[in-house]
């Protein structure tokens, strides 16, 4: 029997974990490839209008698996930790992907207020993947996949963009190293403007719809941060003067990861790379402005919204003329 | 020897040239409509620049041979004249004068930069700031509005801190004002002048290019003035510019105005309605994208001394042509487009993973 594992969503910080799982039961997965056009199509077209470009990959990516596999991995996203949520369609996608396909694995992918995997949502998916399995041999294969997980957030954690750290650990675990260990820092340019680069990661890392952020700002020599490379302590961190923790789990993410980089002053620009009918965006994103404008001196902000009609030329302009301006301020700040 | 800079902006609507001097002086400009064919409207801006320079730097050792007649392929506008003019200036030269440096910008920089060879390749909206200060150094608003975009840079202490764009929407923009010209039965030059002699301009929804357009005619139908049509519109446009581009981003004075839509004096009136003060229009409004890109230029050579890779003036009449290719290598199919000098290809441009454009890139100069 064969697993397929749509590449989007959470396949974006969650695929060590999963395939750690599938590894220690023994099972066959397949990923479906980087985004392509293809897929960006079907998936728009197996999808309402008004849904966001996120979900409509998901469903592009879980189009292209339907035919070569036995069983699609389908995950619903509701809670992470305490008070903090996932926009109805994360939470429903388990219904929206059975509505579509024939043969999917459903299950929700919770975490704790501790922020630890909620082992009793996976015994039943699992029970039906390694029908006869012991439940002890399936808590010893969940630690086996949360090992991994943590060696994978203990390398972006050092500095490494999410895949390379997919790359560095499959080099590191291939060569038998113990994944838990602390590893040296990801190797990044030593000059260059910083960069704190917010945004889903299922976005960011997404072959078109990071429509190439990444490789631009690499290209032109920039250094980049995300939130998943903010420590564990401070991750979730509100800023002194936010009144309330915002109710959607990521959003949280990028403010608190915007918070740390900035009040350390450790970084020259942000770029806020959201898509395009995102409800929970809208707000982030204002809030976002709103928490800049009462830092002195804040680093400049650029806000990128794309949807699947977006073409490259409009980011590429914004890009470099974003990077044209933290120079032409770094010059004159040294006036 | 005259050391001289030029600046070209291909743009989706129209294509601008500006030649500068050593001390950053505007020589000349050329402004031309693009039409879908950048090439040759660079080829064609780059023989007007020459014609009004009227002396000549051809490279006499690298002079690439023309064509033959058959072997031109595309006929198009600069090569039908061509035929023409071809050799006028050649000896006419009363003073040398060396192309010290070339800089593109606008939608077609990187292709028209590989082109010519251009020393600089530069995004739309740093030329644009880079030409507004040089002007107006204590500009704190740029507002540009040209074909198909629009542009908000704010400025403090003489320094970029933030700007906008329009996003996929053009209304507001300069081609939904022709077209509206257009089917007003006017000239887009009598259009701001008639808005100007507005009693009492009407109010028309400028959040959407269709939803005004039916405004408009419903408008018409009710019976109001064309004027007070007109002058409606530049308000909706402005509201729509300020909303949708500005959101909230504070614009202050000194404001400049620039674009080919700064043009328009019913647009610029209505800005002036809403901000309450007066915009500065600069003499080279309408192409000062191309102004910007030479004085990026000048800049670069007064700092490196590097001499230029401006491929020289043969390029005017060389067969440059693209020709469009899907690459197969992955499920993406890219559509390349390829450069092509002649039968030599000189650049593939839009690949995703670089292996095309990486191909030759070193062979058509530092560009890129």
């Amino acid at each position: 029997m064969v697993i397929g594992i749509p590449r989007s969503l959470f396949y974006y910080y969650f695929f060590p974990f999963w395939s750690g799982v599938f590894q220690a039961l023994g099972l066959t997965y397949l990923v479906s490839p980087e985004t392509t056009k293809g897929i960006m199509e079907n998936g728009a077209t197996l999808t309402a209008d008004e849904i966001c470009l996120p979900v409509k990959l998901h469903f592009g990516h879980a189009h292209y698996l339907a035919d070569k596999v036995d069983l699609i991995f389908s995950p619903g996203f509701g809670r992470w930790g305490r008070r903090s949520h996932f926009c109805p369609k994360l939470i429903s996608l388990p219904d929206l992907t059975r509505l579509q396909f024939q043969g999917t694995l459903e299950f929700h992918h919770e975490l704790d207020e501790a922020n630890s995997i909620v082992e009793e949502y996976w015994l039943a998916p699992l029970r039906q993947l390694a029908p006869g399995v012991k439940k002890k041999t399936l808590l010893y294969a969940l630690k086996e996949g949360e090992n991994k997980q943590a060696a994978f957030v203990a390398l972006c954690r050092q500095g490494y963009l999410l895949p390379q750290a997919f790359k560095e650990l499959d080099v590191r675990l291939a060569s038998g190293e113990d994944p838990a260990r602390m590893f040296k820092a990801g190797s990044q340019q030593e000059k260059g403007p910083r960069i704190l680069v917010l945004g889903h990661p299922y976005m960011v890392y997404d072959n078109l719809a990071g429509q190439g952020l990444l490789q631009t700002l690499t290209k032109a020599g920039a250094r980049v941060f995300t939130k998943e490379m903010v420590p564990a302590a401070e991750e979730d961190k509100l800023w002194p003067t936010q009144e309330k923790r915002v109710f959607w789990t990521l959003g949280q993410q990028m403010l608190s990861a915007a918070y740390y980089y900035v009040s350390r002053r450790q970084i020259d620009g942000v770029i806020f790379h959201s898509a395009c009918l995102c409800g929970p965006d809208a707000l982030i994103g204002e809030l976002l402005e709103k928490y800049l404008g009462k830092v002195e001196d804040a680093p400049p902000l650029l806000k990128l919204t794309v949807d699947e009609h977006t073409g490259d030329a409009g980011l590429q302009t914004r890009v470099e003329a974003f990077l044209d301006l933290l120079e032409w301020r770094k010059q004159y700040a040294a006036v | 020897m005259k050391e001289m800079f030029i600046g070209i902006d291909v743009g989706s609507v129209s294509t601008n040239l500006a030649l500068l001097d050593l001390e950053g002086q505007v020589v000349q400009t050329v402004y031309l409509r693009t039409g879908g064919r950048p090439i040759s409207t660079v080829q064609l801006g780059l023989k007007r620049l020459r014609e009004t320079m009227g002396s000549s730097s051809l490279p006499k050792a690298s002079a690439t041979p023309l064509q033959s007649e058959d072997d031109r392929g595309q006929t198009t506008e600069s090569l039908e004249e061509q035929k023409t003019t071809e050799g006028y200036g050649f000896s006419r030269s009363s003073e040398e004068i060396r192309i010290a440096g070339v800089a593109t910008t606008g939608s077609a920089r990187r292709l028209i930069g590989l082109m010519v060879g251009a020393d600089l390749v530069k995004n739309e909206i740093t030329t644009h700031a880079v030409a507004a200060l040089h002007y107006q150094p204590d500009a704190q608003t740029i507002i540009e509005i040209g074909g198909q975009d629009s542009k908000l840079i704010i400025v403090r202490d003489g320094i970029v801190v933030d700007f906008a764009m329009n996003t996929v929407c053009a209304a507001g923009t300069g081609s939904f004002l022709d077209q509206q010209a257009a089917r007003l039965g006017m000239e887009i030059e009598e259009f701001g002048n008639l808005a100007l002699t507005a009693k009492n301009p009407v109010t028309i929804a400028g959040r959407c290019a269709v939803f005004a357009e039916s405004d408009m005619i419903h408008k018409q139908q009710m019976g109001h003035p064309l004027s007070d049509i007109a002058a409606g519109l530049c308000e909706a446009l402005v509201r729509n510019f300020l909303s949708n581009v500005g959101k909230g981003k504070e614009i202050k004075p000194t404001v400049v105005f620039q674009g080919g839509v700064a043009a328009n004096p019913g647009i610029k009136r209505a800005f002036e309605k809403v901000l309450g003060y007066s915009l500065v229009t600069p003499e080279y409004f309408g192409v000062m994208g191309a102004v910007g890109a030479a004085l990026l230029a000048r800049n670069q050579y007064l700092t490196t001394k590097k001499s230029s890779n401006f491929r020289g003036w043969q390029l005017c009449t060389e067969d440059i042509t693209t020709v469009g290719q899907t690459c197969d290598g992955c499920s993406n199919h890219c559509e390349l487009v390829v450069l092509k000098r002649g039968g030599q290809v000189l650049a593939y441009l839009d690949d995703r993973c670089g292996k095309w454009s990486d191909l030759v890139t070193e062979t058509a100069g530092e560009a890129i």
